[in-house]
């Protein structure tokens, strides 16, 4: 009890380091703890928004409309929603199209098929195969021709249809066609949904309507659901190595006292505490000050979480306003997530708390009772003869626990800073692929794979063409050996296509590899190649050896069937080079084509492309930015209160120095002079946990980006030496700060 | 000449913790002129460690001034005292206060160092001569964990001599002491003295102090002879 009572009064006497230790506790578990719930609650809004919008069951079909309030009284079901839907043949660019006309009498909804931009008809781009402009022009009986006024946003197909329109009531009900009627359900939380639409389907029959097509919604196909945890789980990575720095400034602290009190270690062992004792008492410290900001963390971070979704605007809702969201989705905090967090927190500060003493139980008593205090003899005669210099890297030699910690956090600072610039050289190949590409427009059409050399025929005769290619829209992902590989194919002829340097183009059942992979896996013409497709293993034989351009040249090129096992997409993508303005000679191709009746709209050209990867690198700039200079500031904080706990526990030795004549600055030097001599050591240290960093979040936000790898190198690490600088600047403040404060007399008079 | 003067005029200085008052020195006036040798005597807890901090401007007073080889040190502010303690004062200290990461050899080099004096090529000669003074040439690369009390508190009066101030005062200098280094303490302060430099040391030991040429006594923060 008496010991206990001495920590308590340890707690209270060293006011500033506990207060120290306490605030980055705090502010570290604030932020991993804000991360995991404002995540969770954005994805629980998203997933709601996804769901609930349309609902999670969507039933096409004639509904009598006893049959409504049948479906309503299932058990299992939350809402009910009807569309009234005309379908019918129109005319698009003077070839038949089928057009769906829905209207939506369930105004009262908060929030419903989100508008954007104005007018009365718009076109619903989820689910219209039709590529539609806005200002196009669609032929509907009984309407005549109806101009696009705006777009619609939804999730889910609601009716099969080349275009879908959503009209008001009198339009829908003018319009000549099949007159059919579509649901949507919102289940109850915790419901079987495929069960239930088995349920509503058999009802829907019995009660003399018909059904066409049934489909669920599920949160899993929620298409924001993967970029959302990848982001979070990049925010989570970079609020754990915050922790860890934590962990280690803990650590620190607690080593650095020891390392000064040996001696009182010895006189507790001396006076027969076992060794559980001496780390209850010393871990005790520690876990008090953890316990204190853990908590303080945790109660900060559930506001914090909320205000975080609403003002980051987290994740995509389907076009659903973040505020109306979280109005009718009131943050409740899991309080699982919370107790998770604090638990892990303690334990972490629990570990690192037992350590030193741990450690220094094992000093033999004599030579702890023996202990005078810092020599520095471990340094032998290291610059002897030098004093300002050896007493700088003696003392760092002589307290190896706090120049370890502090070592670990200056690289972590700046490894977190240096992998901006690897991750940057990273994204910016995607930059260097497009300028590197032969092509300088893309053209997007609504035609399937097989209309391929009508397109390209098309595209070509077109003045100003000087080239043309049929590509699908999306890369595939293929996996060799665990490798991620980017999977590409052209439809027709290659003309626009890498350089190939042997063999041949693919056709079905073989593969053209990249040099890199040639070279990486010994691939060769000729040699079989166990691939993963479409998430089955697949044998094909090599055919040929393409220049490396894209994804560090982990790429191969397919035949357009092998393709289409790995991508389900089914639009052709034409790319085209041009002999003029890129733009106009695009624009003049869409023509070609619309005419053609194939629908089309340009998508961009070479700069517009550019543009785009810039927005993407600026994206990732932001957010690297944020996440960085969280953890650079939780590193320079962790190195402010490991120097003033250092500070601390040298004040009558800096009172002996300013009695022999040094001066406030003279000494705030000798303390945060550590700083540069242990970044040296730092600095590899640097590199590696940047290139970790830069790694870890670069495939952390990889369905963002597709394929990307950092590319280290040394001058990022002495570009970003500032890092250090600021370090240094802000143990040279804040120890003259904290010294100017204090008289000679008091530094003398200091335990 | 006023070098290796001392000047208290009217000095107070009251120590405060929370809201409580110590006075430790209560209205002292007194000079020290060049040259003399001083022994300040008086009971622990009588102001004598006070009279030293703030002879050597490491305290200042709460009321009256301090006059140290001609300058009002009372005026100053830390930084330049400091710098000012570099030509114009040694101190020895009742614990040492060696720089535990130095060696003997560097602990006394180190004032030389800040007072840029003697010269760089000079400093580590005279650090020697100065060790060869107080009898530890020997043990110069020592560090001070590896030596007696009585050896560190010669290589003290060694660093207090390094940059050659005409003043040096010494705070119970031989307090933790056995009788043999108490002797060989006084002795070298004595040797200072000849070598013409003003010396205060305090003690509360009469017999130490009749090796001064003059006695100050202090009892409970006034001067009482």
């Amino acid at each position: 009890m008496v010991l206990y009572r001495a920590m308590l009064r340890t707690l209270l006497q060293r006011r500033l380091e506990t207060a120290a230790i306490v605030v980055i506790v705090m502010v570290a578990v604030m932020g991993l703890a804000s991360v995991k719930l404002a995540s969770s609650y954005a994805l629980f809004l998203s997933n709601k928004a996804w769901t609930y919008e349309v609902g999670n069951i969507i039933v096409d079909g004639s509904f009598p409309g006893p049959v409504l309030t049948e479906i309503d009284g299932l058990e299992g079901v939350q809402r009910v929603k009807l569309l009234k839907i005309t379908l019918t043949t129109g005319e698009y660019n003077g070839e038949p199209v089928s057009v769906a006309l829905v209207y939506n009498p369930s105004d009262s909804y908060p929030f419903s098929y989100i508008k954007e931009g104005d007018g009365r008809v718009l076109v619903f781009t989820t689910t219209g195969k039709a590529l539609v402009n806005v200002g196009d022009r669609i032929t509907v009986p009984g309407l005549g021709d109806v101009t696009v006024e705006g777009r619609a946003l939804g999730v889910a197909r609601v009716v099969s249809a080349d275009i879908v329109l959503f009209v008001p009531k009198e339009m829908e009900e003018a319009a000549e066609g099949v007159k059919i009627s579509a649901v949507s359900i919102v289940s109850a939380e915790n419901v079987n949904v495929s069960k239930l639409a088995e349920q509503v389907k058999d009802v829907i029959e019995e009660g003399g309507g018909s059904v066409n097509r049934v489909t669920v919604i599920t949160e899993e196909d929620n298409p924001a659901r993967r970029p959302m945890e990848a982001v979070a789980e990049s925010f989570t990575m970079f609020v754990s190595l915050a922790l860890i720095s934590t962990s280690l400034i803990v650590l620190g602290a607690e080593a650095s006292l020891l390392e000064r009190e040996v001696r009182q270690v010895g006189v507790l062992k001396a006076v027969g505490l076992s060794r559980a004792a001496v780390i209850a008492l010393f871990g005790g410290y520690n876990l008090v000050r953890g316990l204190i900001g853990a908590v303080l963390g945790v109660l900060l971070a559930i506001p914090l979480s909320e205000k975080l979704v609403i003002l980051g605007g987290l994740g995509p809702h389907a076009g659903v306003q973040i505020r109306i969201l979280v109005e009718k989705f009131p943050f409740h905090p899991d309080i699982w997530s919370v107790l998770e967090i604090l638990g892990i927190a303690l334990l972490i500060v629990a570990l690192v708390s037992i350590i030193p003493p741990a450690l220094f139980y094992r000093v033999p008593t004599g030579r702890a009772l023996r202990f005078t205090g810092l020599t520095g003899r471990t340094a032998g005669r290291l610059f002897s003869g030098r004093p300002l210099l050896a007493f700088t890297i003696r003392r760092i030699i002589s307290r190896p626990w706090l120049a370890l910690t502090l070592t670990v956090l200056i690289a972590l600072s700046w490894g977190a800073v240096a992998s901006i610039p690897m991750s940057l050289r990273g994204v910016g190949i995607i930059e260097d692929e497009i300028k590197w590409y032969n092509y300088d427009a893309v053209i997007q059409t609504a035609a399937p794979p097989s209309m391929a050399s009508k397109v390209v025929d098309l595209a070509l005769n077109v003045t100003g063409v000087k080239g043309a290619e049929a590509w699908l829209m999306n890369d595939g992902i293929a996996r060799l050996n665990g490798d991620r590989l980017l999977a590409m194919t052209c439809l027709g002829e290659w003309r626009l296509t890498p350089r190939l340097v042997e063999g041949r183009w693919p056709s079905k059942g073989e593969v053209v590899v990249s040099e890199t992979l040639s070279k990486d896996y010994g691939l060769h013409v000729g040699d079989p190649v166990t691939l993963e497709l479409g998430g089955r293993a697949r044998e094909l034989k090599v055919v040929g050896v393409v220049a490396d351009h894209r994804n560090n040249g982990r790429v191969i090129f397919l035949s357009p069937e092998d393709y289409l096992g790995v991508v389900k997409e089914d639009w052709i993508t034409l790319h085209i080079a041009s002999t003029g303005d890129p733009a106009y000679t695009a624009l003049q191709v869409k023509y070609a084509l619309i005419e053609s009746g194939i629908p089309s709209i340009v998508l961009s050209t070479k700069e517009d492309l550019i543009e785009g990867q810039h927005q993407m690198v600026s994206f990732m700039n932001m957010v690297m930015l944020i996440v960085n200079t969280a953890n650079t500031l939780a590193g320079f904080i962790g190195i402010g209160v490991l120097l003033a706990i250092d500070l601390a526990g040298r004040l009558r030795e800096l009172g002996v120095l300013r009695a022999v004549g040094f001066t406030t600055a003279q000494k705030a030097l000798l303390i945060s002079g550590q700083i540069p001599i242990l970044s040296l050591v730092s600095a590899p240290l640097a590199l590696l946990l940047g290139y970790i960093i830069s790694k870890s979040m670069l495939t952390l936000m990889e369905p963002a980006v597709g394929y990307l790898s950092p590319i280290p190198n040394v001058v990022d690490v002495i570009k970003t030496g500032w890092v250090v600088l600021g370090a240094f600047i802000l143990g040279l403040a804040l120890s003259a700060i904290y010294l100017r404060r204090q008289s000679t007399g008091s530094l003398l008079r200091a335990e | 000449m006023l070098t290796g003067s001392i000047v208290f005029e009217d000095v107070w200085k009251v120590y405060r913790q929370g809201r409580v008052e110590y006075p430790a020195l209560r209205g002292v006036s007194v000079e020290v002129r060049p040259g003399e040798l001083i022994a300040l005597l008086g009971p622990s807890g009588s102001g004598k460690t006070t009279f030293i901090y703030l002879a050597g401007g490491i305290e200042t007073p709460t009321r009256g001034r301090v006059v140290v080889n001609g300058h009002d040190i009372t005026r100053m502010g830390e930084g330049e005292r400091a710098r000012w303690r570099r030509r114009n004062v040694g101190i020895v200290f009742q614990f040492f206060h060696l720089i535990p990461s130095l060696t003997a050899l560097e602990n006394v080099m180190l004032p030389m160092i800040l007072a840029g004096h003697p010269p760089k090529p000079e400093r580590r000669r005279r650090a020697l001569e100065l060790l060869d003074l107080v009898g530890m040439r020997d043990k110069a690369d020592k560090f001070p964990s590896q030596l007696s009390g009585g050896e560190q508190q010669r290589v003290a009066i060694a660093r207090a001599l390094a940059a050659d101030p005409p003043l040096i005062l010494a705070d119970e200098p031989t307090a933790n002491l056995d009788t043999e280094n108490k002797r060989r303490v006084i002795d070298l302060l004595v040797e200072a003295n000849r070598m013409g430099k003003t010396v205060l040391y305090t003690t509360h030991d009469p017999e130490l102090a009749s090796k001064a040429q003059r006695v100050i006594k202090i009892v409970d923060g006034r001067i009482v002879d």
